[in-house]
């Protein structure tokens, strides 16, 4: 009768884990084939192998000719399914905004509530791909919904509201998060204590968290989650360049969804892969070339799992369970809300344009008056003076020997 | 020594013009680079292996040192074009064009060492950007004008010259906060 009966406590939880729960905590070489994270990305990208914003298959209030849903519906049902009945249908919604002239992208939210406070944090991840793109994102989506699993069974512990948010349009340059920062209200903005952004997390050298170019509380609290994340090294230098997507200095992790955030004074960190070192511009996915796919038609699955075998799997799930357990540390709250302290401004002046433009016209009135003085004085000298002939030469050479040759 | 090179000037033309292109690849090298990074990421990353760190700094001062040298080819041809239309005759040119080298190369020299210092601690990390080129670019005018006009001009003629260095300085100056 024990016997029977510890068989069926056993049987009892390992269909827990197999039906209810995103389970993760032991992946090895032999196991990863069968975890959440591999059985997603591998789906996502056969059934959606170009996810390029703008295109019909993009439209999420169709099914496609074999009755299935589409992307974004696929997606939200997906978000349903795994948030333990926390997110309904109603919660989540889908944001339309214009790629271009002629095509339309959508962002899809979902929202886990927490009563009595209006503060929230953004856990957000673009969908959208150049290619097959399992990689780039289809692994920052799969963390994703490991994250609104993991959340969602504790919604109790959380501090505050979480927006999860898929991006639509971020290899056209960031297009949805554009939007959808564009959207927010001022107060909203002031009540959005971090973003949290995970893009290409599966395929490089490395894992890392970036917050800001110095050490942060923020930081420090991710990083003391695993060990087997990282802060990205701290770029030595600075670099003034317009391409710096607005922060004032240039950076390859700016490159991502989190930037329209951070440029409205929001605190994100962006989780991704690769290697990194001091110098702000030696990034590269990988050392090894062949597994430099980001942004190609080599960024498949099969690549993928070719190159790294359980590794993706392993980053995937280290990068879900680091978000989560920081979202639901008891100092998360205090960190997150002191963090924008500690972002890092180069710019001690001020960013705004009309203070840099009354600098530069009060340069040049100044300027302006000093030619007017120099140019009176000028021409009472021209009235007065003589018009003797100038004929100063610094150099004694040219002279006619250097231009012409002369018969001797 | 600024007397032997007075008295010989193939060798200061061939002086200036090396520090005409040192003093550019010291000025645009981040810019070069930032361009490097953004052109050699994905795609194009995969075509060339290791391409990065060390690599990439190379290229981009290897194009910096190719804007040096076409600036450096441009510069003449753009002073003949400015005495032509200014209709000033009485200036030895090939003298004139290695001052105008000499005062660009002061120039982008300065906005370099200023731009290390934003590389190095960035006080002033975006208004840096826009005043340092329009202050550099303003006092080299002045003295470049001061040194011109005290050379080649009398008290008659100088206030057309004046006039046509002043237009030169606006369109340079202009298109150095507007860039």
């Amino acid at each position: 009768m024990k016997k029977l009966f510890l068989l069926v406590v056993t049987l009892a939880l390992v269909l827990t884990c197999c039906f209810t729960g995103i389970a993760y905590a032991d992946t090895t070489a032999d196991n990863y084939d069968k975890t959440f994270a591999y059985g997603f990305v591998k789906e996502f990208c056969e059934k959606f192998p170009d996810r390029k914003a703008g295109i019909n298959v993009n439209n999420p209030f169709v099914t496609d000719e074999n009755g299935n849903p589409g992307l974004q519906q696929y997606l939200k049902n997906k978000i349903i399914e795994v948030s333990n009945g926390e997110i309904s249908t109603n919660d989540v919604t889908y944001q339309e905004f214009a790629v271009n002239e002629y095509d339309k992208g959508y962002n899809v939210g979902a929202r886990l509530a927490k009563q009595g406070t209006n503060k929230q944090i953004i856990i957000g991840a673009h969908y959208d791909s150049d290619g097959e793109g399992a990689n780039d994102n289809a692994s920052g989506v799969a963390a994703l919904l490991m994250v609104v699993n993991e959340l969602s069974k504790n919604v109790s512990k959380l501090s505050c509201n979480v927006e999860f948010v898929l991006f639509d349009a971020e290899e056209q340059g960031f297009v949805g998060s554009r939007n959808y920062v564009a959207n927010m209200s001022q107060t909203v903005k002031d009540n959005t204590l971090l973003m949290i952004n995970v893009d290409c997390i599966a395929n490089g050298d490395n894992l890392y968290v970036w917050c800001e170019n110095k050490h942060t509380d923020l930081a420090d609290l991710f990083v003391s989650k695993s060990e087997k994340i990282a802060e990205k090294p701290h770029a030595v230098g600075t670099f003034n360049l317009n391409a710096g997507n607005g922060y004032g200095y240039i950076e390859i992790p700016q490159n991502s969804d989190h930037a329209p955030f951070r440029i409205e004074g929001i605190p994100t960190a962006l989780f991704f892969s690769g290697t990194y070192s001091a110098e702000p511009w030696n990034y590269t996915e990988s050392e090894n070339p062949i597994k430099n796919t980001m942004n190609s038609a080599l960024d498949t699955f099969d690549n993928l799992e070719k190159h790294n075998q359980a590794e993706f799997v392993i980053k995937i799930e280290t990068t879900a369970d680091v978000i989560a357990k920081t979202v639901l540390d008891g100092e998360f709250l205090q960190i997150s809300a002191n963090q924008r302290s500690q972002l890092v401004n180069y710019n001690i002046l001020g960013n705004a344009w009309w203070a840099s433009l009354i600098c530069i016209g009060a340069l040049g009135i100044a300027v302006l008056v000093l030619v007017l003085v120099y140019y009176r004085k000028l021409q009472k000298r021209s009235i007065l003076g003589t018009a003797e002939i100038k004929s100063s030469k610094v150099f004694t050479t040219p002279d006619a020997e250097d231009i012409f040759t002369f018969k001797k | 020594m600024f007397n032997k090179l007075k008295s010989n000037y193939n060798l200061s033309n061939v002086l200036v013009k090396i520090f005409f292109v040192l003093a550019v690849v010291l000025c645009t090298w981040q810019v070069s680079l930032g361009t490097i990074y953004y052109a050699f990421s994905g795609d194009m990353a995969k075509l060339i292996n290791g391409f990065n760190g060390a690599a990439k700094l190379t290229i981009a001062l290897l194009i910096s040192a190719l804007i040096g040298v076409i600036l450096m080819l441009i510069t003449p041809f753009l002073t003949n074009l400015f005495l032509n239309v200014a209709k000033i005759y009485s200036v030895p040119r090939a003298e004139y064009c290695l001052i105008v080298n000499l005062f660009c190369a002061i120039g982008f020299f300065v906005t370099g060492l200023l731009n290390l210092i934003n590389l190095i601690t960035p006080v002033f990390m975006v208004w840096g950007g826009v005043i340092f080129p329009f202050a550099v670019t303003a006092v080299c005018f002045v003295a470049f004008y001061l040194v011109t006009s005290k050379m080649y001009f009398n008290a008659v003629t100088k206030v057309h010259y004046f006039k046509c260095v002043l237009v030169v300085a606006i369109v340079v100056l202009a298109f150095e906060v507007l860039r």
